[in-house]
């Protein structure tokens, strides 16, 4: 508790949080407003689809800042020499940090998302469950992009460093990781589709948005070729969960393991 | 008190602390005194476990630093920290009491900062605080654990002289307690403490304050 209070006093009064937050709602307001002229039955939808979209290239960029800063500020401050030479271990200071780190962030938006639900009503048929189905993909792409944040934050030694891999961790998952894909799409047959597939769902940014569409009925799973069920082997609601899983587990452990002491010699 | 035996430390490939030996005892204000590279700061990391001893031994208050016990008997203090620059100095020191042992001593806080002076800046976001206050502040927090040893990391640093007056009068006023403190300055080595522990090219030699004072200073091989 001491730790979610101390993160919520370093974060809160900081600009990092608040210049994230302002700029999602920016966005979340701006695409409303173009949505206005689309038909309010499915409009919704086809909103919702559009603004996780948008926070597709910005959430992950902004949670890998402000992760990965709450943790170098602790190596660069001493904070976190003081706090292992008390009852702590790094592997308790980390699971604490995160714990505080993913909590704030997460209630900062999910806030914001409620109050954006009021105007949403008047301008859509709203759908509450659409609208749960949103959230959940959103705050899993946050959680995710957090824990890589705070993992990168755990192996950089300096602020240059972290500023370094925060950009190159956003462009492989945005652009270069879809390359690969792509390269390596024509050598998939019916043999193989389906370990090409684990891979494939690993990428969190494949299952949120692959989850998204279907959850949403936007894309029916209902009548699927038979190449496409070998790669589609689970319910996207099972694919979501053991994505967000693997992320957490591996870059939490990964941190421990991996980290840096900040310069310590 | 402090037992090092044969600790060897080596940082990039180069050997920075050869097989050393050094004891404090209790109660005995020990400053540790060494040019910059010469290892104080890797000595006083081996110490506290920050970074993996590869040779040697160390005990502080009879306890070996690989066991988590020995944190309940020492407080550290590091050279050049910043703390928590969003929260006030009593946020700070709260938060700082609360990874002590025990529940977060509410009239403790109270009377660590009058006693380092801050009680009247105690509301203020400690990033307009001036070096002299972060430094007391820093020493506060680590008074607040009421440990029997205490390790400094160069506190006077960067502070003008009333700064610096400030810290060895706190430091002064101590009872009790086992003292290691790296520094650069012989005037507040001579304020404080009873002997000095000299790293010169990766060994440690351990003087009374005069024979150290007769031998390197008057016999300026300093």
């Amino acid at each position: 508790m001491t730790y979610i209070w101390k993160e919520w006093k370093e974060l809160s009064r900081g600009k990092g949080l608040w210049l994230a937050l302002s700029t999602a709602m920016i966005i979340s307001v701006f695409i409303l407003w173009q949505s206005k002229s689309l038909p309010s039955n499915q409009g919704f939808e086809v909103y919702l689809v559009s603004l996780y979209e948008m926070n597709v290239f910005l959430i992950p960029l902004l949670s890998l800042f402000i992760s990965s800063f709450a943790v170098i500020q602790e190596k660069e401050q001493k904070t976190l020499m003081i706090i292992l030479t008390k009852k702590e271990s790094y592997r308790s200071f980390f699971l604490k940090k995160t714990i505080g780190v993913q909590l704030i962030t997460v209630l900062m938006f999910l806030c914001w998302y409620f109050a954006l639900a009021l105007p949403m009503k008047f301008v859509f048929f709203f759908h509450v469950s659409s609208f749960w189905v949103f959230l959940l993909t959103f705050l899993t792409l946050l959680i995710i992009f957090n824990q890589i944040g705070l993992f990168l934050g755990s192996i950089c030694d300096n602020r240059m460093q972290l500023i370094g891999a925060n950009i190159l961790t956003w462009f492989f998952f945005i652009f270069i990781l879809d390359l690969l894909f792509l390269y390596f799409l024509p050598r998939v047959n019916e043999e193989n589709i389906t370990a090409f597939s684990v891979v494939y769902f690993l990428d969190p940014l494949h299952t949120l948005h692959f989850y998204l569409e279907t959850a949403l009925g936007l894309y029916p799973l209902d009548h699927m070729s038979r190449l496409m069920k070998k790669m589609v082997w689970l319910p996207p609601k099972y694919l979501l969960p053991i994505t967000l899983l693997v992320w957490l587990t591996l870059s939490f452990e990964l941190s421990i393991r991996l980290r840096r002491r900040g310069g310590i010699s | 008190m402090i037992e090092i035996k044969e600790l060897t430390q080596s940082y990039q490939n180069k050997v920075v602390l050869k097989e050393i030996d050094l004891i404090i005892e209790q109660n005995e204000i020990c400053a540790l005194v060494g040019s910059n590279g010469a290892g104080k700061s890797t000595l006083i990391h081996s110490m506290l476990n920050l970074i993996p001893v590869k040779k040697g031994l160390i005990k502080l208050s009879g306890i070996p630093h690989t066991k988590e016990e020995w944190k309940k008997n020492v407080a550290y203090l590091p050279e050049k920290f910043l703390l928590y620059p969003h929260m006030t100095g009593e946020e700070n020191m709260k938060f700082f009491a609360s990874l002590g042992t025990g529940p977060t001593n509410e009239k403790k806080v109270e009377e660590i900062l009058l006693k380092v002076n801050l009680w009247d800046k105690r509301g203020e976001l400690i990033k307009g605080y001036s070096k002299g206050m972060l430094q007391r502040l820093g020493l506060g927090i680590m008074l607040y654990y009421d440990s029997p040893i205490l390790v400094l990391d160069e506190p006077t640093s960067g502070l003008d002289p009333k700064g610096r007056i400030e810290i060895l009068t706190i430091l002064k006023s101590l009872e009790n307690k086992t003292i290691l403190f790296s520094s650069h300055h012989m005037d507040e080595i001579r304020q404080v403490c009873s002997h000095v522990a000299f790293l010169e090219d990766g060994k440690i030699s351990k003087f009374t304050l005069n024979d150290f004072y007769e031998k390197y200073i008057v016999g300026g091989l300093l």
